[in-house]
């Protein structure tokens, strides 16, 4: 199945698009779908969102169609989703 | 609460007549008294607002001299001001819009030592720093203090603003728990994207203190003007959050 993931802040600017469709498997958790898409990226982009143990970052948040997810029980993802990555950001 | 003189009435005419705001809320704008934590590219722009609208007292804190690269956004400074005191400078300009405002300027950056006693003088902090330190430092002392903070900060053509209420409302580390790693203090800016985030900053300000609202509370305004959107995402107050849960 095919999901959208959009990028904004550093991400975007990394990875010089606003977003990717990525292929992904029946089952692939919200985590497991935004490491797949940060893998096409280099180590300062993976570095915005994940951990030394490759845990996704508190700091990063994540949007599916535009409301936050509930982390302690991720949504199941289902064909035509949008998850929209916010990353932190401070300039002023 | 200081009355408008013949002159404020004057000067503020055509701002008084919006609707909810009124001689009253002009008023409250008068007698109220705001922090700003740097005034560069968001904090700089989000000053000259606040002072043209009639704040009655403007404290700002913000260490070092002008250098070229501020002057692509940093709209308080000057070519002639290159080398000198960026808040004197600040400080300058802003007396030339509104001379009849109060400005304590300080030299120096919000740190550990001096963040309790200058929030403690202030109605309402704006946050325009950009390390995620400063922030959490204003964060943790307004939440402390039960002070109204509104956050806003920006990235290539992006920006973002929220206002946080303790009590009422998610606080930045509900947001951040942790200093965000990768951040990086320099940044890609255009001046009129800090100056977009600073003007919606300084109108969220101005309801908050004047209660003409509603205000953001609880919600981030997420801009970009690459693609000239903007979405309200809700936030969420977290129940372990160590600076805001106890209260």
């Amino acid at each position: 199945m095919k999901i959208t993931i959009e990028y904004n802040g550093q991400l975007r600017h990394l990875a010089q698009r606003e977003s990717d469709v990525l292929d992904i498997d029946e089952g692939t958790s919200i985590p497991e779908a935004v490491a797949q898409a940060a893998a096409s990226y280099d180590e300062s982009f993976q570095a915005i969102l994940f951990d030394s143990q490759g845990e996704l970052l508190p700091s990063a948040l994540v949007l599916m169609h535009d409301e936050p997810v509930d982390r302690e029980q991720w949504p199941t993802l289902t064909d035509g989703d949008v998850l929209t990555l916010l990353p932190p950001i401070a300039g002023g | 609460m200081e009355p408008l003189n013949d002159e404020e009435k004057a000067i503020y005419d055509w701002q008084i007549s919006v609707r909810d705001f009124g001689e009253a809320g002009q008023e409250r704008l008068k007698n109220s008294t705001a922090l700003i934590s740097r005034v560069g590219g968001l904090g700089g722009p989000l000053a000259q607002e606040l002072t043209a609208a009639g704040i009655g007292k403007l404290i700002l804190a913000h260490a070092g001299d002008v250098k070229h690269s501020d002057l692509n956004r940093q709209v308080l400074m000057t070519y002639d001001g290159l080398g000198k005191s960026r808040i004197d400078s600040a400080k300058r300009r802003l007396l030339e819009l509104n001379p009849r405002m109060e400005i304590e300027a300080i030299p120096e950056n919000i740190c550990v030592d001096n963040v309790a006693e200058l929030v403690s003088q202030a109605d309402i902090v704006f946050d325009c720093a950009p390390l995620f330190e400063e922030r959490f430092l204003m964060n943790r002392e307004c939440v402390k203090q039960h002070k109204p903070l509104v956050d806003a900060a920006m990235f290539s053509l992006e920006y973002q603003v929220t206002s946080i209420i303790p009590g009422e409302t998610p606080c930045l580390q509900c947001i951040y728990p942790e200093t965000p790693p990768a951040w990086k203090r320099k940044f890609p800016v255009f001046g009129a994207v800090s100056g977009t985030a600073a003007c919606i900053a300084a109108m969220e300000g101005i309801k908050i203190l004047s209660g003409m609202g509603p205000s953001l509370n609880g919600k981030m305004l997420y801009g970009d003007l690459r693609g000239m959107t903007m979405r309200k995402v809700p936030l969420q107050r977290r129940v372990e959050c160590p600076i805001c849960a106890l209260i």
